[in-house]
């Protein structure tokens, strides 16, 4: 046998790819040449698999030409994970061990013959059991997120020899669908936030609703550590989410070892810094998941949201609008999931003091203006919650002025407005009241007279658009108190979140 | 006509026989009720000419011709009786029309009910009718109803104002509401009664005399809540318009205009007689119309937060942590906003306070 085959997978975005090995061992001078669009990284692999061959006790066809060919070949392909596949694929050709069928194989491979974690596991576990392949080799370190696909053979290997021994039919593995239990994850907890009252109920209307919130205050306050809690709020993933979620952060490649399925809504929170590539995805030849898409069916918060740059602001746009993120280069198109829920958390100005009475703020007025007019008016325009925070006083901090509500309580009533308006949306396409469209909100879900002519009132200057946030975020607060159509009462209640204090119009 | 008559049929009988504004027949309509007054100048009590005018149109067929005028323009006689009589005609007390005879898709009540005058010279200049093009197209915007008569300058251009933001106009007419006057105005008259009302005091097939443009601006006056007085001469009728606002007690604004101008010296002398307040925006003329509409009546949480903000300002949380877990926060919320909208609290940057 000079020719044979071995099957491996490369992720691009959140899709993986089945990438057919060949290798060909021929006559001619010697030496090793990969084709099909290999990258520095999987060039490279031409030295690490020689001697991990050769450190494993294996023989290396050293007096023959190799020829390895990654097919579909006008793909690019990048990264280590082919190491095994590419060594197993020689292995075969040169008959020290027997053909492989239906079985698909994921490693990076060190010098000495030890197999390395490789990012995509899930995926590739997913991409195998779609196309009708019935085993998997995979680092020993990440047997368990390739078991999260059910009906596979999950084979862990350590090193290359594990993998040829397995292969050989020999009884060494020890690893192979071994089950683990996964320790319960960690959510911070709403009972440590003290005060803050009018930050406890926008979480919670944001949980119920599914509302984008926004935070206003000054530097710790606690913005981030409320916007952490949102997730626990949040009902638990689905299946169908949760094997979603998963594959995405193993896509991403940050999936901890021994990690289980993940079943709390994620949490992903990118510093201001943050590039749009990094931000929405991207990349030339093969396209690296974005912090909106491992945000997929969570929450994404902006701390400092006016800090971060205007371009990288503005293409949240397309995923607030859609749910999913397109990138197109010339050479491929990829649409990846990026349905989350946004928090965004802002100082008023640069220097974060203009609140209350502003007394010792610094900044002009042109410099107040200026900062908030990046967060521009289409993505201000989708957030129906806006909460000005203050600083608690020392009486709502003092531990013994009662025990607070915490997570699970309000999240058993989240739950229960979210039934109420799953039962009213039954037979739509969407589930929660952030996603009704304008047109319909008002045509088919009318609420009481008072409360419309309460909207009405021209005190309250309410635009169009602002009235359709308002009546989204009144049946929400319906819905948590049990009312089966918005009164007046829930509409004053909504008002409160309209704009804080009037510090969020920008400019 | 036999046998006692109705309310309604005593007061068409009025209308028809007496001058509009002829306030001894008020008096008498007041003191008697309609029926009885009818009666009584029949048989020869009260002003002589009254008594003979009566008799004449209960003989002859003056009534019936009014009738079916009335129903070629599909119009009606509304008298105050009807749900469609504006309260705000009672403030002209002996002087309140007997009955109205109105054409029109709109209801008067309805439309007069949040309304506004707009009213100026017929020699109208560009410029004044701009502005009372720009007047009622936002009446029509904010939900305020257009008073006006059907001549032409000012009274066109409000009319059209209103028309081109879908709002209500009525136009009142010092001669019949089958009468289109001037006659080219007729295609405006028309398109006002799609959605508007046309009205007037005088019945069907009544003619234009000039006496009943001055009785007529006093309905203009008291059917709308404030009145717009956009250019007027010295001596213009929209003056009388204006005299009889500031007698029932309504605000009046005044257009300004060049001080050299003389079809605004009118309503620079009414300003600078403190008869009206000047305008100098067209959002200034609006301020009234915001008023908040709600009950001011307060409920037990309500009290409680006025109370705790007599003590000074305090945000939403130091209200949460004073009221506990007593008070819902949804319901302290409610309040707030609705205390908010009554302007009885305002959030300031040191937190709710009372206004």
């Amino acid at each position: 046998m000079t020719l044979a085959r071995a099957c491996g997978v490369i992720i691009n975005g959140v899709e993986g790819l089945v990438v057919d090995i060949e290798a060909y061992l021929s006559q001619g001078l010697p030496g090793m040449t990969i084709v099909g669009l290999p990258d520095t990284a999987v060039g490279e692999a031409r030295d690490r698999v020689r001697a991990a061959v050769q450190n494993s006790e294996l023989s290396w066809p050293s007096e023959r030409r190799i020829t390895v060919g990654l097919s579909p070949a006008s793909v690019h392909k990048r990264g280590a994970s082919l190491d095994l596949g590419i060594a197993l694929s020689i292995l075969s050709a040169h008959s020290q061990i027997p053909e492989m069928t239906k079985t698909i194989v994921m490693g990076e491979l060190a010098l000495d013959g030890k197999v390395r974690p490789v990012r995509g596991v899930l995926v590739a576990a997913l991409c195998a059991y779609r196309r009708g392949y019935d085993t998997l080799l995979v680092p020993n370190s990440q047997v368990n997120e390739a078991q999260l696909v059910p009906g596979l053979n999950v084979v862990g290997v350590e090193s290359l020899s594990d993998a040829v021994a397995f292969l050989r039919g020999e009884d060494r593995v020890a690893y192979s669908n071994v089950s683990v239990e996964h320790p319960e994850e960690l959510i911070p907890d709403l009972r440590d936030v003290r005060g803050q009252s009018n930050a406890r109920h926008a979480l919670e209307v944001a949980a119920a609703g599914g509302h984008h919130l926004a935070f206003l205050g000054s530097p710790g306050v606690g913005k981030t550590m409320l916007a952490q809690r949102l997730p626990g709020l949040l009902p638990k993933l689905t299946d169908d989410q949760a094997v979603e979620v998963t594959a995405i952060y193993s896509a991403a490649g940050a999936l901890g070892a021994g990690q289980g399925l993940i079943r709390t809504p994620p949490f992903q929170a990118p510093h201001h810094t943050t590039t749009k590539a990094a931000l929405i995805g991207g990349g030339s030849n093969a396209v690296r998941v974005g912090m909106v898409t491992m945000a997929n069916h969570g929450v994404l918060c902006l701390d400092e949201a006016a800090e971060f740059e205007r371009s990288v602001l503005d293409a949240l746009r397309q995923p607030l609008e859609s749910g999913v993120v397109t990138i197109a280069r010339s050479g491929f198109q990829t649409i990846m999931p990026a349905r989350f829920q946004l928090v965004l958390a802002s100082n008023p100005c640069p220097c974060g003091k203009f609140i209350g009475t502003g007394a010792q703020c610094s900044c002009s007025s042109q410099v107040r203006r200026r900062y908030f007019s990046r967060l521009s008016g289409p993505l201000l325009d989708r957030i129906d919650l806006r909460v000005t925070l203050e600083r608690p006083s020392l009486a709502e901090l003092d531990p013994s002025s009662g025990e607070l509500e915490g997570t699970q309580a309000v999240a058993d009533r989240v739950a229960q407005a979210r039934e109420r308006a799953a039962n009213r949306f039954r037979d739509e396409p969407w589930k929660i009241n952030s996603q009704v469209p304008g047109p319909m909100l008002r045509r088919k879900y009318p609420v009481s007279d008072k409360a419309r002519e309460l909207l009405a009132n021209d005190s309250l200057e309410i635009s169009a658009r602002g009235a359709d946030r308002i009546l989204r975020v009144a049946w929400t607060i319906a819905d948590l108190r049990g009312h089966d159509v918005p009164n007046e009462t829930d509409v004053a209640v909504a008002l409160r979140y309209r704009d804080g204090n009037g510090s969020w119009q920008a400019g | 006509m036999a046998g006692r008559l109705t309310d309604r049929q005593a007061r068409l009988v009025i209308s028809i026989s007496g001058e509009p504004g002829d306030e001894r027949v008020g008096q008498a309509v007041a003191e008697f009720g309609a029926p009885e007054a009818v009666e009584r100048w029949l048989s020869g009590i009260g002003a002589e000419a009254m008594c003979k005018s009566v008799e004449r149109v209960m003989n002859s067929r003056l009534i019936e011709q009014a009738v079916k005028s009335l129903n070629a323009v599909r119009g009606r006689f509304i008298t105050p009786s009807d749900e469609e009589w504006p309260d705000s005609l009672d403030d002209l007390d002996v002087a309140a029309p007997i009955g109205l005879w109105c054409a029109g898709g709109g209801l008067l009540a309805d439309i007069t009910h949040r309304s506004l005058a707009v009213v100026g010279a017929r020699s109208a200049t560009t410029y004044g009718q701009r502005i009372a093009h720009e007047i009622s197209v936002q009446a029509g915007q904010e939900n305020v109803g257009v008073v006006s008569g059907a001549a032409y300058g000012i009274d066109a251009a409000a009319h059209r104002g209103a028309l081109a933001s879908q709002g209500k106009t009525v136009a009142v007419l010092a001669c019949g509401v089958d009468v289109a006057y001037p006659v080219s105005h007729r295609g405006l008259l028309s398109n006002i009664t799609d959605s508007g009302v046309v009205v007037s005091e005088a019945p069907p097939g009544a003619k234009p005399h000039k006496h009943r443009f001055l009785i007529r601006n006093r309905l203009i006056a008291a059917l709308s809540q404030s009145t717009v007085v956009v250019e007027a001469a010295l001596r213009s009728g929209s003056l009388s318009t204006s005299n009889w606002a500031h007698v029932l007690n309504r605000q009046i604004w005044g257009i300004p205009g060049p001080i050299t101008s003389a079809t605004s010296a009118g309503v620079h002398a009414g300003i600078r007689d403190n008869m009206m307040k000047i305008a100098t925006n067209v959002d200034d003329i609006f301020q009234d119309f915001k008023s908040p509409a709600l009950p001011t009546q307060l409920g037990l949480l309500d009290g409680a937060i006025v109370a705790m903000l007599s003590e000074g300002p305090r945000s939403t949380n130091e209200l949460a942590t004073h009221f506990g877990t007593q008070v819902d926060f949804n319901d302290l919320q409610a309040a707030l906003s609705l205390l908010e909208i009554q302007k009885l609290v305002v959030l300031s940057n040191q937190g709710w306070k009372l206004i």
